[in-house]
């Protein structure tokens, strides 16, 4: 960690060292939209590509977008993108995936700020509050649907959000916004990004936060607390000659919020500690663009939640230090090539209050080779090709099997089913993405695409401990991660087709596709059993059975009139889940994805933009699902949890933005306007109600 | 539902249409943005050579088109393209690093592309003539799609070469 700060501040001090006229090497987001007219992106395959030439499929919400939607959070602006499936569980905890599969801490989803990943490798779970992003800042988000570890490593499977911040070498931006609120809500927030040094040194410096106080009535009052948010980020980028840019980033956000577990219905309290440091250089060569990037994230993460009636403490230490370097270069008028290698390390420590509530120490270490070939096969047909190839190395990390569980079960005549040795583990895994575009008229485009992604059990999954005694008629019960479970494998069939329609001003979009994903990771997997004749509960972390899904989606957007713009989607998803895991003949694994799934979501958007004014209204139904609960305050066992109706679902959102002059801009906006929404199991979210003030300097 | 199904129905509608199309600003503001991608190129205010044949009545039109729009200079990605006629036959005392070939100026091709590469410039056009050619380094066109094109011979002989990431979206023939 030293040595990567001595680096770091290395890399810095660059800012002031051998300056030469600029031109900037990487994307300027902005005006490569201005210039194609499209959005153009990294994300499909890493190489810059406009989006129309997106073999996958993607959306990118542009900042104008964004601005007018007039939503807070992330998870609001993507809510309304086809195929994303977005659940307020409370103020601070939103849940997020694509084309199903929403659970809490999901960890199908990858998200990335300018490349890195935000995820967190402790429960596999992405804390959206704890992002270091203020809106004002976001130039745009990407959003692609299906497998993409082929590019961005393990649990891109269900997707990626590469969330893209305004260039400070490229462009200049200083706002600041003043919001007040439903349930007490204040927050502030602040962008500058500037250039200096005649255009050789761009400081982009974020800062915001919010205190809100949100009360669950059913939420023991020694759990639930006031939520609140702050969180800053500095970026310097310099342009060193004219064909070498450096990047320096350092970032941290602290975010405390009520939360709401599976397992624990008397509610949760959460604060997350985020930190990072990146250093980061870019270089227009003969050889290619060469990019080289490392970065270090530091979360700490602390739940405390009801045992028995208890309250107690659990932290997690999560550390990932990933190194990359990849080579895009051309060959020819028609080839694009990019290799690249990666390593990355990861370590978990996690404490408990309780000792009967623990996780091994692990670490992990990923050692990836990349390529990718993109082919211009001809004016109208490009084709891409990815590939990457991991070797993934699992070890202890210091203190593994919990006394407290080993003894508790060595009272019923058990052996702990692991030992340390079992916690040096090997996978190779390999994962790819195909696709093609074809440009069969002026207006009307296909895409088709191939993907194999892989998904990496969390530090939870192979190394959670917790034990419970007997009590309340229910039989003593040991919890335990696993270190064989096992990655998980997906494959993804998609047919796209978008068709430009002059009479609207806009566009279709439709497209259709299947997921296959084998050997899911759930909790009830091989090993789970009742013991010691039925006065024991073992139930493991591992591997059972498969999950399909198939899906379509269709989409228009449009405008009229020269002022208004409108978009109308329908989201059709079916999954149909195979779980084999049974114990004394009852059927065991707790995984439900076909029932948590909205099969029907229709979402219809209008908006207006005057010159001192805009509005925006968007809408979404959403059918009935069910989702897992607990029949207790605090599940011991898998007996306690089960599935519960959502009630489909009318979600009215609503913005209204007046610039009372050329730089100051008034807003109302609000979630939820039709009234309380049932978004999962849990406590329904209430009508949100804000006004805010945006100044630009 | 009803009005998705129409709007399906709109979307199945074959409609196709070609039209030729006159050069807008658009056109010339995304010249500019192009030519400021250019490795080791040219910065600041340039003359852009609008060489044009009076013989031949579509390459006047389009000259006198071209200085209506980019006449008192057409900015992008930190430089400042500035028009200025130039007859075909007086193209080799010009002090011009970028040449703009108007329409129908084919018989020039090859004395303007020399006199580009002997100056460590350029040509470049919104004519695709030019690009097939092979006598325009940069062709760009906004109707009906965008689209940048670069002519691989034509660069090569001049010597221009593009920043790599903007490279890598453009059309190259």
């Amino acid at each position: 960690m030293r040595n990567l700060f001595k680096i770091s501040v290395s890399m810095a001090a660059l800012v002031f060292v051998s300056i030469t006229p600029a031109k900037s090497q990487t994307i300027n987001y902005e005006m490569m939209e201005g210039m194609f007219g499209e959005p153009v992106t990294t994300s499909g395959n890493g190489s810059p590509q406009r989006k129309s030439q997106v073999a996958l499929n993607m959306e990118i919400l542009t900042a104008d977008e964004i601005k007018r939607s007039g939503a807070r959070t992330i998870p609001e602006v993507l809510r309304f993108i086809p195929g994303v499936d977005v659940r307020r569980h409370s103020f601070g905890q939103t849940e997020v995936s694509i084309r199903g599969y929403n659970q809490a801490n999901s960890e199908r989803i990858l998200v990335l700020v300018n490349g890195r990943q935000v995820y967190s490798d402790f429960f596999g779970l992405v804390n959206w509050n704890n992002i270091p992003v203020e809106m004002s800042e976001i130039q745009q988000i990407e959003v692609v649907k299906g497998p993409n570890t082929a590019l961005f490593g393990f649990n891109a499977v269900s997707g990626v959000v590469n969330i893209i911040t305004v260039d400070p070498l490229q462009q200049s931006k200083t706002s600041m916004t003043a919001r007040t609120g439903s349930l007490h809500m204040n927050e502030v927030s602040g962008v500058s990004s500037q250039q200096y040094l005649d255009g050789k040194v761009g400081v982009r410096f974020s800062g915001g936060g919010y205190r809100v106080n949100e009360v669950f009535d059913d939420f023991d009052k020694r759990v639930a607390k006031a939520g609140k948010r702050d969180s800053y980020s500095l970026d310097v980028r310099t342009q060193v000659t004219d064909t070498i840019q450096t990047q320096f980033e350092t970032t941290r956000n602290y975010t405390s919020r009520n939360e709401n577990l599976i397992v624990n219905t008397a509610g949760a309290y959460s604060r997350a500690d985020a930190r990072s440091i990146r250093g980061r250089v870019i270089a227009d060569t003969k050889a290619g663009l060469v990019e080289a990037d490392v970065y270090h994230n530091f979360i700490k993460q602390k739940f405390t939640v009801l045992s028995n009636d208890v309250p107690i403490g659990v932290g997690a230490d999560n550390r990932v230090t990933v190194a990359k370097i990849n080579d895009t270069f051309e060959y020819g008028s028609e080839h694009i090539f990019r290799i690249g290698g990666e390593y990355r390390q990861a370590t978990n420590i996690l404490e408990s209050t309780a000792a009967a509530l623990d996780q091994d120490d692990l670490r992990y270490e990923i050692y990836s080779a990349s390529g990718l070939w993109d082919w211009a096969v001809s004016d109208k047909i490009h084709t891409s090709v990815a590939a990457r190839y991991d070797n993934f190395e699992l070890s202890p990390d210091g203190n593994n099997i919990s006394p407290t569980v080993a003894g508790l079960m060595a009272s019923y005549g058990l052996a702990h089913p692991y030992t340390s040795a079992d916690y040096f583990q090997k996978r190779e895994e390999f994962s790819y993405n195909i696709g093609a575009v074809y440009e069969m008229t002026e207006k009307d485009t296909l895409r088709a695409s191939i993907a194999r992604g892989v998904d990496l059990p969390s530090f939870t999954e192979f190394g959670m401990q917790f034990a419970a005694g007997a009590s309340g008629g229910e039989n003593a019960s040991a919890m335990l991660g696993s270190p064989y479970v096992d990655t998980s494998v997906v494959h993804n069939f998609e047919l796209g087709w978008d068709r430009k329609i002059s009479e609207i001003e806009g566009l279709f979009r439709g497209a259709i596709f299947y997921q296959y994903s084998n050997e899911m990771q759930v909790l009830g997997g091989e090993g789970s059993a009742i013991l010691a004749a039925g006065t024991f509960d073992q139930t493991l972390f591992g591997n059972d059975g498969d999950s399909e899904m198939f899906g379509a989606e269709i989409g228009f957007e449009g405008k009229f009139e020269e002022n208004w713009n409108w978009a109308a989607s329908y989201t059709f998803i079916e999954i149909d889940d195979d779980f084999n895991s049974t114990v004394g003949g009852v059927f065991y694994s707790k995984q439900d994805y076909e029932d948590s799934v909205a099969n029907h979501t229709i979402t219809a958007s209008i908006g207006y933009i005057a010159e001192k004014w805009n509005a925006e209204i968007d809408a979404q139904y959403k059918s009935g699902f069910y989702g897992l609960t607990s029949d207790t305050t605090t599940a011991t066992s898998m007996d306690s949890i089960l599935t519960d109706k959502v009630r489909p679902e009318l979600m009215l959102n609503a913005n209204f933005s007046y610039h009372v002059t050329d730089n100051a801009t008034m807003s109302i906006s609000g979630n939820s306007l039709a009234g309380t929404t049932s978004q999962y199991e849990g406590n329904d979210a209430e009508t949100m109600l804000y006004a805010t003030l945006e100044v630009d300097f | 539902m009803r009005i998705l199904c129409v709007l399906f129905v709109v979307a199945l509608m074959g409609v196709w249409s070609t039209q030729a199309h006159a050069d807008t600003k658009k056109d010339f503001d995304l010249l500019a943005k192009a030519v400021s991608f250019i490795k080791n190129g040219p910065k600041g205010d340039i003359t852009m050579a609008v060489v044009f044949d009076p013989a031949n009545g579509k390459s006047v039109s389009h000259a006198d088109a071209v200085m209506r729009i980019a006449g008192k200079g057409v900015k992008g990605g930190g430089l400042t393209l500035k028009a200025k006629k130039v007859l075909a036959g007086s193209v080799g005392k010009s002090n011009a690093k970028v040449f703009f070939i108007t329409k129908g100026l084919k018989s020039h091709y090859t004395k303007v592309l020399n006199k580009a590469t002997a100056a460590g410039g350029l040509t470049v056009s919104t004519d695709t003539a030019c690009m097939d050619a092979g006598a325009c380094v940069l062709v760009v066109k906004t109707k009906p799609s965008v689209d940048i094109i670069v002519s691989t011979a034509a660069s090569s002989k001049t010597g221009t070469e593009f920043a790599s990431a903007f490279s890598m979206m453009i059309t190259k023939k």
